[in-house]
């Protein structure tokens, strides 16, 4: 960060590029978090998008909001993840939302479920939650900032929270609502250690206390830290959580944000403007959820049949399930040439190296030997003949020597 | 005393084995190996203030030198003695050899005593490289320890056994036949300076330096050609792959862990001394070819489904690092290259007893046959995966250590170093290692991953081992788990190893820096008479002073 402000200081563009990376690898990650049906892997997009948004505070130079949201996302997503972690425990590898649902209703899954809520609502940034007021720090400083672009860039941060409650919703909604159905993740069940017989109906096993106990706990630290955003703090009147910011090395960082900025929202200070904006686009996203993964379970498919058979949206999903081709890109781009590159080098070391370098110098002294061979092919008029040649040329070298001397 | 009692105990207790009867050889050897490892670190308990002058004789050894006057004529006496570096690798040497006996217990059936007489020979002969202190005990005990280590490839090797072998002993030996015409012409032009015959390193390391540039040049050719080759740099590498797949664990783990050393240690104990000027001049060609060896071999590593042969390749690249460091010409690189040495001995010597142990249950270390161990060897899988990460050099492991103090001191070699050391080397050199560092983890993870997780998949022929347990038995946790241990330890406690090495470091490259800012400046004073051509060639201006400062500061 202070490298980055220094930059800044020069005239540079560097924080800008920050943000606006941040802010779309948040828009890129939550689409893709929309379409995918592993939960977990919904969670790890949904931490790349959330990095999305750190990052997009760290380039807009409010490093308050962007620590501010380090700290309650690791509560929260710590959260969503073991509440993941405790479903796919219970039911035998399950990670696939279309597999699983109604798990409210089974014996044993309160505390998952509740505590899961809360993570999802924090997630999503729902008013009052510990993400709601970190997000919109972010956001707010997008309409702060100088420049028309940045007004773009918190448009764009403010249409990925939209998403983000979206696509977390959904997990919930598909998960713990409905009608109650699952069943095993096949692969997994072949290596069950509790061994359930195959002709067994499956029986998921509840979280115990233990796993229960931490969910709760990593609960109540996310309500904690919503509630920290309020509480006065050792130093003056700030709040607690922005003074523990403001005196740790990142606030050396916030000493320069352009603080004191007149730039309005809706007429408002952005600060204001935004816990009404975000807080609206985040019910409208858990709204969508509700109708299309809670209320009516059908209309999801519906839509993405509907999609898919209209040729000029259909690239859409299609690019958002397969995570917009990052992965395949990457392939194509660095690993697949590296790797033909090793393996033309490989070639190489084995013919040119080892086989025409060594091999070749190794050969030398027997090719050496070849050539001589044929002369000590054991018939004896060949040595006599050899022999006698070289006396001669003995006996020619020692009368030119005497007849250079004698001359 | 001390240092002949190490190079005569395992030649003891190869005598033992010899007596002994078949079934009585490996443990003769782990004594015997043990009884060494103890008496080595009794040796290192005595090393004053683990600081030292450039040599440090051993009290007593100086009397030894006159009760072993080989040729009085021509000045041929044997010397021994050693610094903390050589030390070092010598401590290096008698840990793993015990390792290598557990790991060769049940491993070698046949022709068991041979075997572990071998062994031992190998032993003495790795550690009599580094205490020699004259060149001729030096060049005996390093084309000794081809012998050994050729029965060892030749009898109990794999398939490819006598190709390997082969390839393995002529092709080193005639590399290192160069090395000893090198230091014999170093040794006469001594005696025709001098009028005194003397083959002692101390007297041909203070005297090399006063020959002319193009005479180190070629001195500097000649020990590499033998140096090299056992390092080894590309392109002089192709018997190592070859012959560390073939070898018997015991072997593999020998010639990875010290056979490799011994280029190294020569490269630090002749070529840095012995031939500045040409260093100086002609350091970063084979930092270039350090460089292309580190990210050539890398790239080859990731395409190898034998195993063996994965780890082969991947010492080519990590030899690299450790010739990058010394070639850094600043303490910190020569400290870093010195670790490496140790750190890549501990890290890949364990990966091959790893391997050996695998392949003494299933038969087989191709990544395309086997795979998703962790469920069957959970032990193994642990120990793996800590030497795994050494070699990656992951921070908190020792790998970690030598790897970044050797890109340190690559990157800070530059003309105008603030350390007070100029280099030769500079960033790039250190960007593109850098880069080996990125492939090295790409590999190594790469294997881990097939090996170690996923499905399980064992080769189709397998059937269980009758004498040894699906998992590690407590004879190979103890020649494992010491080495993976040790190289957590050296990952968070490096600080007594490098202020071992860090004032003979400092000797060693003393005369380099004002040798460096010549050397550059000659190059300017070159790049200037361009313009004014009547001026005098630069070098032969420079090279009469720099010879005389080189000799000054001994």
């Amino acid at each position: 960060m202070p490298l980055f402000l220094l930059n800044q200081a020069d005239g540079g563009h560097a924080l800008e590029v920050v943000a606006w990376v941040g802010g779309l690898t948040a828009l890129l990650a939550a689409t893709i978090a929309m379409a995918q049906y592993d939960i977990k892997r919904v969670m790890a997009y949904s931490t790349v998008s959330q990095l999305g948004y750190m990052f997009m505070g760290l380039g807009l130079a409010t490093s308050f909001g962007a620590c501010y949201h380090v700290l309650t996302h690791a509560f929260f997503k710590a959260l969503l993840f073991l509440c993941c972690g405790a479903v796919m425990h219970g039911f035998g590898g399950q990670l696939d939302l279309r597999k699983l649902g109604g798990i409210r209703r089974v014996k044993g899954w309160g505390v998952v479920t509740w505590t899961m809520l809360i993570g999802s609502l924090w997630l999503a940034g729902l008013p009052g939650t510990a993400g709601y007021f970190s997000k919109d720090i972010i956001l707010a400083q997008a309409f702060i900032s100088d420049g028309a672009g940045f007004r773009v860039l918190g448009w764009i941060g403010i249409a990925t929270a939209g998403l983000t409650a979206y696509y977390t919703f959904r997990v919930w909604f598909r998960v713990f609502t409905g009608p109650t159905h699952f069943k095993p993740d096949e692969s997994h069940h072949d290596h069950d250690d509790h061994a359930h017989g195959d002709d067994h109906e499956f029986h998921p096993h509840a979280p115990g206390f233990r796993i229960n106990l931490v969910l709760s706990v990593l609960a109540l630290g996310a309500i904690f830290l919503a509630v920290g955003y309020f509480l006065p703090g050792g130093w003056g009147s700030e709040p607690w959580v922005y003074s523990m910011i403001e005196h740790s090395s990142a606030g050396t960082a916030l000493m320069l944000s352009p603080e004191g900025s007149h730039a309005t929202l809706f007429g408002y200070d952005p600060h204001i403007s935004m816990y009404f904006v975000s807080g609206t686009v985040g019910l409208c996203g858990l709204s969508i959820a509700f109708w299309l993964h809670c209320a009516n379970r059908k209309a999801a498919d519906g839509l993405r049949t509907r999609m898919l058979g209209q040729a000029w949206i259909a690239w859409v999903p299609r690019a958002m399930e397969r995570k917009w081709y990052v992965d395949e890109v990457y392939l194509a781009t660095v690993r697949f040439p590296l790797w033909i590159t090793s393996q033309a080098l490989y070639v190489f070391d084995r013919i040119v190296v080892d086989g025409i370098a060594v091999n070749g110098t190794a050969r030398l002294p027997r090719l050496a030997g070849e050539i001589f061979r044929p002369l000590y092919n054991g018939v004896l008029q060949g040595y006599g003949a050899s022999m006698a040649g070289g006396v001669a040329l003995v006996l020619a070298w020692v009368v030119w020597v005497w007849m250079r001397g004698g001359v | 005393m001390s240092l002949w009692i190490l190079l005569l105990l395992p030649l003891v207790t190869a005598a033992v084995i010899a007596l002994g009867g078949e079934r009585r050889a490996r443990s003769i050897a782990l004594v015997g190996s043990l009884a060494t490892l103890a008496w080595a670190v009794f040796i290192a308990m005595q090393f004053p203030h683990w600081s030292a002058e450039q040599w440090l004789y051993w009290p007593g050894l100086e009397q030894i030198e006159d009760q072993f006057p080989v040729l009085p004529g021509i000045g041929l006496r044997l010397i021994l003695g050693v610094d903390s570096v050589s030390l070092l690798l010598v401590l290096l040497n008698v840990i793993l050899m015990p390792a290598c006996v557990l790991g060769s217990w049940t491993a070698i059936a046949e022709r068991r005593r041979e075997f572990f007489i071998w062994l031992m020979v190998l032993s003495t002969c790795v550690s009599g490289v580094f205490v020699a202190r004259d060149v001729i005990s030096f060049y005996t005990f390093f084309e000794a320890s081809l012998v050994p280590g050729f029965f060892m490839l030749a009898i109990y090797g794999g398939p490819d056994r006598r190709h390997a072998s082969f390839k393995f002993f002529i092709y080193t030996f005639v590399g290192s036949l160069f090395m000893l015409l090198a230091l014999a012409y170093v040794a006469w032009q001594h005696a025709e300076a001098t009028g005194v015959w003397s083959f002692a390193i101390s007297d041909l390391t203070t005297f090399a330096p006063t020959l002319s540039a193009s005479e180190q040049g070629w001195i500097l050719l000649a020990l590499l050609a033998g140096l090299a080759v056992k390092v080894p740099l590309f392109p002089l590498h192709t018997w190592l792959p070859l012959a560390h797949n073939q070898a018997p664990t015991a072997g593999s783990v020998n010639f990875a862990a010290v056979i490799l050393k011994l280029g190294l240690y020569g490269l630090y104990v002749f070529v840095l001394p012995m031939t500045p000027l040409a260093v100086v001049e002609w350091g970063s060609t084979i930092g270039v070819f350090a460089v292309i060896g580190i990210i050539y071999a890398a790239l080859i590593c990731w395409v190898q489904t034998d195993v063996k042969k994965l780890i082969a390749y991947s010492s080519v690249s990590h030899m690299g690092f450790a010739v990058l460091g010394l070639l850094a010409l600043n303490p910190i690189g020569l400290q870093g290259s010195v670790f490496y040495m140790l750190s890549h001995g501990f890290a890949t010597g364990g990966l091959f007893l790893c391997i050996g142990m695998m392949y003494e249950r299933y038969h087989s270390k191709d990544l395309t046959e086997i795979g998703g161990l962790a469920r069957e060897m959970p032990v193994w899988t642990c120990l793996f995966i800590v030497l795994v990460f050494a070699s990656v050099a992951l921070p908190g492991t020792n790998g970690f250590v030598s790897e970044f103090l050797c890109l340190i001191g690559t990157f800070t070699s530059v003309p105008d170093a603030q350390s007070g050391y100029p280099g030769i080397l500079g960033p790039w050199f250190a960007l593109s290692a850098a880069t080996g560092m990125v492939l090295g983890a790409i590999y190594l993870l790469y294997m881990t991953g097939k090996l170690c997780f996923g499905p399980l998949r064992l080769p189709a022929d397998h059937h269980d081992h009758e004498e040894l347990p699906k998992d590690l038995n407590l004879r190979e946790i103890c020649a494992v788990a010491p080495i993976a241990l040790a190289c957590l330890v050296f990952g968070f406690v490096p600080w007594p190893i490098l202020h071992a090495v860090e004032p003979v470091a400092e000797t060693v490259l003393a005369p380099y820096p004002a040798l460096i800012e010549a050397h550059f400046e000659s190059l300017k004073e070159a790049e200037s008479g361009l313009a004014e051509t009547d001026s005098p060639p630069a070098n032969v201006a420079t090279v009469e002073p720099i010879g005389t400062i080189a000799q000054g500061s001994r």
